[in-house]
């Protein structure tokens, strides 16, 4: 992927990489994906097999709105942080929004849902994201995470390659002390 | 060629500022300033539509799901309809404002079922109707309940009456006037 520029979504706080590749910044784009029905229906028709694992057991058409309505619960995080954030003591993208993961997401975890509640909450719709600072972050991308490690599936594969791109990029603007590099992702928490 | 006592006082400066911006703005800076996004209106403009948005996600899925069924492409549900494609291509995106001229006509095409109404036709039967249609209609409803009460008055009565005769008996035999099987 290359990268072409930045886009600034919540002022002074969230940003994310626009790629040459795709036709709006990485965070807008994955959520015109996750509103695409016709973009869903392909998507779990190609993996339907994991679908149909004993970790998720789920249904096509469950699925895709299990989509819908996931993503329509990170836009309502999103604008109310954006338009509370700001606000002493009001939720803020740390912890509330975005959660710092292992470092060995990167070979290996899908972090055990166990701060969020049984199995049948685990979420589909992961954010990947640079923590620049407290409360900053840089969108890299983000993707529907059917399987446990990211490496298993050709989508979380390439968000961790992007991960580690813009993190090369990153460097070469001078910014080598940002705080988690690649290791931030953004859950929903139903 | 020495430089410039203002250029060094220039160069330390800025590199003062560097010192002090966060990552943040730095990258802000180093990457050429950053581009405005409009995410955020969209996010509101889709969660205020939601409702509706979702209605027409729940016809896009069958349609597609339908389409894969009976192994069509999209372009053979455009030409079977008479559409262009782009019009399919919205339908199954989610995004259209459906009619029910349009549903219907989808409807045949794929010998679907995208929106049951059933239920609500046995609600939505009412009738026009003129005034003398509706004054037979009272009067009928009138004379019926006349015809009734009365019929339940009458049977009330013969109850009675039986239970009157049925006493009458019971006392006969308690007192030895009827002799059952002399």
């Amino acid at each position: 992927m290359k990268i072409d520029c930045i886009f600034e979504i919540i002022e002074n706080s969230l940003a994310a990489v626009k790629y040459v590749e795709e036709p709006s910044d990485s965070f807008e784009y994955c959520f015109e994906l996750w509103d695409d029905v016709e973009y869903l229906e392909k998507y779990f028709e190609q993996n339907k097999a994991l679908l149909a694992t004993d970790f998720w057991r789920m249904d096509l058409n469950d699925a895709v709105f299990k989509v819908l309505n996931e993503a329509k619960k990170f836009r309502e995080d999103i604008l109310y942080c954006a338009e509370h954030g700001k606000t002493k003591g009001a939720p803020r993208l740390d912890n509330t929004i975005f959660r710092s993961l292992h470092r060995d997401v990167l070979s290996n975890i899908r972090i055990p849902s166990k701060a969020y509640g049984s199995e049948e909450e685990n979420s589909f719709l992961r954010i990947y994201a640079i923590r620049l600072g407290p409360n900053e972050y840089v969108v890299t991308g983000g993707a529907i995470k059917l399987t446990k490690e990211m490496q298993a599936h050709e989508d979380t594969a390439l968000e961790l390659l992007k991960l580690e791109q813009v993190s090369v990029y990153l460097r070469g603007l001078g910014i080598n002390e940002a705080e988690d590099y690649g290791y931030i992702e953004f859950e929903n928490k139903e | 060629m020495k430089p410039k006592i203002m250029d060094i006082l220039n160069l330390k400066i800025k590199n003062k500022i560097m010192d002090t911006l966060n990552n943040y703005e730095l990258l802000r800076q180093n990457a050429g300033g950053f581009k405005k996004s409009n995410a955020l209106a969209r996010f509101k403009e889709a969660n205020q539509h939601n409702d509706s948005i979702r209605k027409s996600q729940l016809i896009a899925l069958r349609i597609l799901r339908a389409i894969r069924k009976k192994g069509w492409s999209q372009k053979q549900l455009s030409d079977n309809m008479g559409v262009s494609p782009q019009v399919v291509s919205k339908w199954v995106k989610g995004k259209e404002n459906f009619t029910l001229e349009t549903i219907e006509k989808i409807e045949k095409a794929l010998a679907i079922t995208l929106i049951d109404i059933a239920d609500e036709k046995k609600s939505v039967s009412a009738k026009v109707i003129t005034r003398s249609e509706a004054y037979n209609t009272v009067m009928t409803y009138a004379t019926t309940t006349v015809f009734v009460a009365a019929a339940a008055a009458t049977t009330a009565r013969q109850d009675h009456a039986y239970t009157r005769l049925s006493v009458r008996k019971s006392n006969h035999y308690r007192y030895g006037l009827i002799r059952k099987f002399a």
